[in-house]
């Protein structure tokens, strides 16, 4: 069963999509299919730092910089109203050994529709 | 068919490396004798952030990466990229980057004069244009490069 729309997902921004120098966000954070994502009602914030972490920096070189943050309800209505091609966006739980608020958005997401999705994404640094 | 009708008249076990593939079709990092001249233009064009980011993905991300095992930085996309950052006009004050997607792609962004992103993707095989300011969101082969920059980017 899919994902609840009232849920709200969270998405590793590492070092390869985001340049902390200039701040720009690479669109391709959500470009393509089976995008990678954490639900925050099982695993909540504070603690997705660490599972990400875990799972996110190989190679070690490899950053976690930011979580960006949105709601599922939120994603979908981006896909269905993205005028190029509406998309019908979902979540689906994909839980993993030990990391058992993984899912994924399981359709291609298209360059147009990823930038889209970007401009409506919380993100968050980590507070230490 | 006779020997000479095939140049390689023998065959490698699956897992033994082939070193008589073209460098773009290799897995091994080799030296490359190109990269002084591309460490050049890429910090002509992008400055010494765009030439750290080059230098981040060809010495860390040159195998499989990520939680989802993405793909290693594609030598041909590297090419590709190179060839179109010769040719781009990349406003001199404007903020640019380079990013590597799970495709193993360079991905180049810049923001232009009304701080809106332009972004290439150089696949191995054609090239995504992303636009934000007109709109313009469209992929291409390579034969039409050139046609390409002249239209969008020569200024």
């Amino acid at each position: 069963m899919s994902v609840s729309g009232t849920e709200d997902i969270a998405r590793a921004i590492c070092s390869d999509k985001w340049d902390a120098e200039t701040g720009i966000l690479s669109a391709s954070l959500f470009k393509g299919a089976e995008t990678s994502v954490s639900r925050l009602s099982i695993t909540p914030l504070e603690d997705t730092w660490t599972v990400f972490r875990k799972n996110v920096e190989k190679p070690p070189e490899r950053l976690l910089d930011r979580i960006g943050i949105i709601n599922v309800q939120s994603l979908m209505d981006i896909g269905s109203n993205f005028e190029a091609n509406p998309t019908r966006l979902s979540v689906e739980p994909d839980p993993l050994d030990g990391y058992p608020s993984h899912a994924i958005i399981p359709q291609k997401i298209s360059r147009g529709l990823a930038n889209k999705i970007l401009k409506s994404l919380d993100i968050r640094e980590e507070v230490k | 068919m006779t020997v000479t009708d095939n140049p390689r008249s023998y065959h490698y076990s699956d897992n033994f490396l082939d070193f008589t593939d073209e460098p773009a079709r290799s897995r091994i990092t080799k030296f490359e004798p190109g990269n002084a001249a591309r460490e050049q233009t890429i910090l002509r064009k992008l400055g010494i952030n765009g030439w750290g980011r080059w230098q981040y993905f060809r010495t860390c991300f040159s195998d499989q990466w990520g939680e989802s095992k993405q793909r290693p930085l594609s030598p041909r996309s590297q090419d590709r990229f190179f060839e179109a950052l010769e040719k781009l006009r990349i406003p001199k004050d404007s903020k640019a980057s380079v990013f590597l997607t799970d495709e193993g792609n360079l991905e180049l962004v810049w923001l232009d004069d009304a701080d809106e992103q332009v972004q290439i993707e150089f696949g191995p095989k054609d090239f995504e244009v992303y636009i934000e300011g007109s709109g313009i969101d469209d992929q291409y082969s390579y034969d039409r490069l050139d046609e390409i920059i002249d239209r969008f980017f020569a200024g």
